[in-house]
């Protein structure tokens, strides 16, 4: 949410979850390197489920608002073990060891979703300096890197994706509320992760996005109240004229509006009149091929967004032809379907709803607006079934694990990643590491 | 209420329909006829009126006074879909609250079904459509969470009730939505449609502190209700509220008249009145039309 609770370690949305989520389990001793051998063996089937029982940290109150918590068991037992689980294969083994036992560290910090990201973030700095400290060369470390950049920008902790020059501490902040783990941690708080990953992968083009992507992040509204929907986030001469009244009439906003002081929706108005600068930044990615289907999806986003309705189609239209990525070609077609929509044409709207989904079968969102416009031509047995297949497909937070299981065919809500830059394609990327460590 | 339409182009094949014991429901329908089924309640203040026969009743569609074909009341088999708002502002004591969902199963009659669908962050089938037997496992109601009331509303709602059968909605809400795909005006537009009649228990989880918005969205709720011939009704007791419902929609009759004099296709607004005497003394609830084709 920007401008509202800058915190390092956690969103509102994901403490609450881990406030549901973190019911404690009966405690049982978490052998780590058993469950390395597992993952190395039989990948993350072996050890999803063992994964999804390591017990929550107990929350601190001790905690500082941007300190760590290295207390989860699952770090501490890792960083102990796994060097010498690393080193147990032999020296030809090694590099192909540091690989499994740092994208295991990504599994629990992206499979653990129940539990505080503040706790979960050490993962990533100790595999991050696992890396580093030693390169595997392996081609499944790209997808490792990939993957580590779409899990922080998963949890939207961009600082550490940035670095703190790019997105700075409020000012109110000092040095004593910044404990740092250790020289790692403090490295990537100062140079952000992207430019580690930038070392490793010299030259990777989707390396130019990350920057792009917090621009935009940053023009998203508040939506803490009220469906997540996509209209919440259009933003035409309209929208923006509300807001502005915003700023001199308060009694007419909306709660998450009046939770914004001022200053934040003077930020606010600023950033989202950014919008066609950021179209024009994708714009000028997507002469690269590999980015063409990402540039493409997001200019026809923001044109969205603008209501500038055939310029977004234009866009939207050309990503199927730019990509193979489920991801961003449902969502092509699911913002296709927004603005049919939109612009009262029905039967287009649910072909192309329809065209989402044969990219990303049980895609929450686009079933549940397909369900919708069936209802309203009266076809209401086929609306249930998609929404049936759609809920029951898409596990609550904390059976994250069925939603890991199948990627191409996993129940995954693509518009609820978008926001969230490369979290898009999270389950892509980590899958792919998983395959090559096959 | 219910207004169910029967395209008989699926029975022609002489698929009748499975008549329930003692239902007044016809088994077999002529080729090319619609039949449309109106659930209508009548009470006299809280007491719903018995004993009504077809003739007591005048039904128009879009205007076109309609005859009555039958009418049903008790034995039809009821599906009843308990969508459960599990949010903190609504449950304070979840296993209290789940006994009392037990309890007000074991009331239902074993012709009749139960599902309850949890609301939260997700919405979950926690138990599927299935008759009161046994002792319901809820294991899988959680309380906490956002609340993605819509979506959840909708789907229970959409539920494809079999056409010998009435699909009875009970959502226990604050009506306030965190996290749903779907806005609330799709929720009042399918309660229009489906084939359900929504009940409302109503929980005042934040009180004084619900903003504009959120009042908007409790007030579309309460829209949608009484769109599907439903209505509201304040939480007391669980049990005894879902009770208390079940026990009128039961007592509600079925009118059922096939279509005439009117355009098959588009909206249908049904009024459906008494012709007794004292009839404006009597309180009838009804569903306000149905849609037909596209």
């Amino acid at each position: 949410m920007p401008g509202i609770h800058w915190r390092r370690c956690a969103t509102v949305a994901t403490v609450s979850v881990c406030l549901l989520a973190a019911a404690p389990r009966a405690a049982a001793p978490v052998r780590i390197a058993d469950l390395l051998d597992q993952y190395e063996q039989s990948g993350i089937a072996g050890v999803a489920r063992a994964i999804l029982d390591i017990p929550a940290p107990p929350p601190s109150t001790k905690l500082r608002l941007y300190e760590s918590d290295t207390s989860d068991v699952a770090y501490v037992e890792l960083t102990r073990t796994a060097p010498a689980w690393i080193a147990a294969a032999g020296a030809e083994a090694a590099a192909r060891r540091r690989l499994v036992a740092a994208a295991f560290a990504l599994e629990l910090a992206y499979l653990r979703q129940g539990i505080p990201w503040r706790a979960r973030y050490p993962l990533m700095v100790w595999s991050c300096e696992l890396l580093r400290r030693q390169p595997t060369r392996l081609p499944a470390e790209r997808w490792w890197h990939l993957a580590s950049m779409a899990i922080l920008e998963d949890a939207e902790d961009w600082r550490h994706v940035l670095g703190v020059a790019k997105v700075p501490m409020p000012p109110t902040i000092t040095p004593r509320d910044m404990p740092f783990i250790n020289q790692s941690d403090r490295e990537e708080f100062i140079d952000g992760h992207l430019d580690h990953v930038a070392n490793a992968l010299p030259g990777e083009p989707r390396l130019r996005l990350p920057d792009v992507h917090y621009a935009e992040y940053q023009t998203f509204l508040p939506d803490l109240e009220g469906p997540l929907g996509i209209g919440g986030q259009q933003t035409s001469s309209s929208v923006l004229a509300s807001l502005e009244d915003l700023l001199k009439n308060r009694s007419r906003a909306n709660t998450a509006l009046l939770a914004l002081d001022p200053r934040e929706v003077k930020e606010l108005l600023t950033r989202v009149r950014r919008i066609p600068q950021i179209a024009s930044r994708y714009a000028a990615l997507a002469p690269e091929e590999p980015l063409r289907g990402d540039a493409e999806l997001r200019q026809g986003f923001l044109r969205l967004r603008l209501e500038e309705w055939d310029n977004a189609l234009a866009h939207l239209e050309a990503v199927p032809e730019s990509t193979r990525e489920a991801p961003l070609v449902a969502l092509s077609h699911h913002f296709r379907g927004w603005i049919f929509e939109q612009t009262n044409r029905r039967d287009r709207a649910i072909a192309a709803y329809r065209d989402a989904l044969a990219a990303l079968p049980r895609a929450r969102s686009v079933s549940l607006l397909l369900a919708a416009q069936l209802t309203q031509i009266g076809q209401l047995d086929e609306a249930y079934a998609l929404m049936d297949a759609a809920l029951k497909a898409r596990p609550a937070p904390d059976r994250r694990l069925l939603t890991m299981a199948a990627p191409h065919d996993a129940p995954i809500d693509p518009w609820l990643r978008y926001k969230r830059g490369d979290a898009l394609m999270l389950t892509m990327f980590l899958e792919r590491l998983r395959e090559a460590l096959r | 209420m219910i207004a169910r339409l029967l395209i008989a182009a699926t029975l022609a094949s002489g698929l009748g329909l499975a008549q329930a014991p003692g239902s007044n429901y016809p088994s077999t329908f002529k080729a090319t006829t619609v039949v449309v089924g109106v659930d209508v309640s009548v009470r006299r203040g809280n007491t719903p009126i018995p004993g009504l026969t077809a003739a007591d009743f005048e039904l128009f569609d879009n205007g076109i006074r309609q005859r009555i074909e039958s009418l049903a009341v008790e034995a039809v088999p009821i599906d009843v879909t308990l969508a459960i708002d599990t949010s903190g502002s609504v449950i304070n004591d979840l296993e209290a609250f789940k006994s009392e969902v037990r309890q007000f199963v074991r009331l239902l009659r074993p012709v009749d079904r139960v599902r309850v669908i949890a609301i939260a962050t997700g919405v979950d089938e926690v138990v599927a459509m299935t008759p009161p037997t046994g002792d319901l496992d809820l294991r899988g109601l959680k309380a906490g969470g956002f609340t993605s009331t819509n979506d959840g509303l909708v789907y229970a709602l959409l539920w494809p009730t079999e056409v010998d059968r009435r699909h009875l909605v009970i959502a226990l809400t604050d009506g306030i939505d965190t996290q749903s795909t779907l806005d609330s005006s799709t929720v009042v537009d399918t309660a229009s449609r489906a084939r359900a009649v929504f009940h409302v228990v109503l929980v005042d989880g934040l009180g004084p502190l619900m903003s504009g918005w959120q009042r908007g969205a409790r007030d579309s709720v309460v829209e949608a209700a009484k769109r599907s011939g439903g209505t509201i009704h304040d939480l007391r007791r669980a049990s005894s509220d879902f009770k208390r419902i079940f026990d009128d929609f039961r007592a509600s009759y079925v009118l059922r008249y096939s279509p005439e004099g009117v355009s098959r296709e588009g909206w249908h607004d049904v009024k459906v009145g008494l012709r007794v005497p004292d009839a404006s003394k009597l309180t009838i609830r009804a569903k306000q039309g149905y849609w037909s084709g596209r």
